[in-house]
């Protein structure tokens, strides 16, 4: 499958960003040095969802998703309390431990919630489908392909959960639904903006079942994430390549934008 | 601005802009990732001293020295006790992947790739050594390894060199990508939790030079583009011995 895409368009994209990343750093960095402050009061999950940011600033808009919102504003506050903020990122404390860090019920919530997310990815690709902004051919196939493969995983994931006793999922992540998805899909303007929702959820399930193969309790499980895990991931690559992004940014796959507990399900 | 100092300027704005691609991951590593804190802060040192061009891998003899070097200089002085048969598949891997770094630099060498496909080869070859330099904070300084695995060497540098188009070196590389994530999948079902977490932030990323490097050689979108991953085109530790 080869995507071809014009130059002057990719350029003009290219500097796009580059405006959008100059104008957006100091404030980054204004909120990255309070949410690591130990006196503001953020917790890890204010901290995820804050360094998440970044990799779905394309279709965050104002007023979009709420979780990121709050965040921002809990960053604008003054800290519990009235101590200088010290300026630099604190050292990372030794959370080392020699225990499994996962538990029977944690390898169900995983599951679970594993399953919401790919129902989500399936509604998401049904509704970019049906926006008629896909007015690329290859485009479009791609999307009912990874449908389809989302359609499969779902299902293999409510087996899972099926031969451990536990009912499967049935219905989207309400919490990723309501709180990113349903906000940017009211600001898709063109085909780009789309993929680039697109690629949102598949980093969301690829980075959720990344680090869940870090926590389930089992090998069979372990693998068994990481064979639709891995998918995610191509899935990612080659969305990438659409939107003229470099395909393999990095050595390592990073977990920044897995699913925040609060988007756990319990099954 | 004088022509020198234009090209450092440059030079300069396009290390930027590498760092930046990554720096929201790399933030979010450092602060977030809950593996131990060794292992991240011994990968994040080997990666930043390592560099680009302190390992030469010849088309046959490759030499380890540098990487030997760079491994001592950086292995934490406690690794997880993990138990034998994974901290031999860990092993294995390590030697996996610098094979996996050797064979791109011999497609290189074959001056075959176009712009597109050389660039792909040289980040992907990078990737492999630190994946090689990363899983050095599982294996003990003494049992690291520093040579590319001699089989897998024996098995794709023959092809690479016979190869007369850039088609069939990008599909012999392109085995060698399938075959570790495969490799990486089917370690996943049988390793220890504290091999599953670094393993599993791999996997992808072989999977993903499999997309690039299948697209790149116009092979079928069903060969690069499964609906789950499968673990059939491992590489076997007893089909692949060290040497």
């Amino acid at each position: 499958m080869t995507i071809e895409l014009p130059n002057d368009e990719i350029r003009r994209q290219l500097r796009a960003s580059e405006h959008e990343h100059a104008a957006a750093m100091p404030g980054w960095r204004r909120a990255l040095t309070r949410v690591f402050d130990p006196a503001s009061g953020a917790t890890a999950e204010d901290r995820a969802q804050l360094l998440g940011l970044p990799a779905r600033r394309a279709f965050l808009t104002g007023g979009a998703a709420v979780a990121a919102v709050g965040v921002l504003a809990a960053c604008g506050g003054p800290p519990k309390e009235q101590v200088a903020v010290t300026g630099g990122i604190p050292p990372k404390t030794d959370s080392s431990t020699t225990t499994v860090p996962g538990s029977a019920e944690d390898d169900l919530v995983l599951l679970a919630t594993a399953q919401s997310i790919e129902i989500l990815a399936v509604d998401v690709y049904q509704k970019a489908l049906d926006s008629g902004l896909l007015v690329t051919p290859a485009i479009a196939e791609t999307a009912r392909l990874f449908q389809r493969q989302h359609t499969e995983h779902g299902v293999a994931l409510g087996d899972s959960l099926e031969q451990l006793d536990a009912e499967e999922v049935r219905a989207p992540n309400e919490y990723v639904n309501t709180n990113v998805i349903e906000p940017a899909l009211e600001t898709l303007t063109d085909e780009m903006s789309v993929v680039t929702l697109a690629l949102a959820v598949e980093n969301l399930a690829a980075s959720t079942y990344v680090k869940a193969a870090g926590i389930l309790t089992t090998p069979e499980l372990r693998e068994a994430i990481m064979s639709i895990g891995g998918v995610e991931a191509r899935h990612m690559a080659v969305l990438r390549g659409v939107l003229g992004q470099v395909q393999v940014p990095g050595a390592f796959f990073r977990t920044g934008a897995a699913a925040p507990e609060k988007a756990f399900i319990t099954p | 601005m004088s022509m020198r100092t234009r090209r450092l300027v440059d030079e300069v704005d396009e290390q930027h802009r590498e760092g930046m691609r990554t720096i929201q991951d790399d933030l979010a590593t450092l602060h977030l990732d809950g593996s131990d804190p060794a292992l991240v802060a011994s990968r994040r040192n080997f990666v930043r001293n390592l560099g680009l061009g302190a390992v030469a891998f010849g088309a046959v003899a490759v030499s380890g020295t540098a990487l030997a070097q760079s491994v001592a200089a950086q292995t934490p002085t406690k690794v997880p006790d993990l138990p034998q048969a994974d901290l031999q598949l860990v092993i294995f891997v390590q030697g996996l992947e610098l094979a996996a770094a050797a064979g791109y630099q011999v497609a290189a060498g074959t001056k075959l790739l176009d712009s597109q496909a050389l660039l792909a080869a040289q980040t992907f070859g990078r990737h492999h050594t630190e994946h090689a330099g990363a899983l050095g904070g599982l294996i003990p300084k003494d049992q690291q390894v520093t040579m590319p695995n001699a089989a897998v060497v024996a098995a794709v540098v023959p092809e690479l060199e016979a190869a007369e188009t850039q088609t069939e070196v990008l599909e012999v590389m392109y085995g060698v990508e399938e075959g570790a994530a495969a490799t990486y999948l089917r370690a996943l079902g049988v390793v220890d939790w504290q091999v599953a977490g670094p393993a599993a932030t791999i996997l992808p990323i072989e999977s993903q030079h499999a997309v690039v490097i299948g697209q790149l050689a116009d092979l079928p979108e069903s060969d690069w583009m499964p609906v789950f991953g499968d673990a059939t085109a491992a590489f076997d530790p007893a089909g692949y011995p060290a040497g």
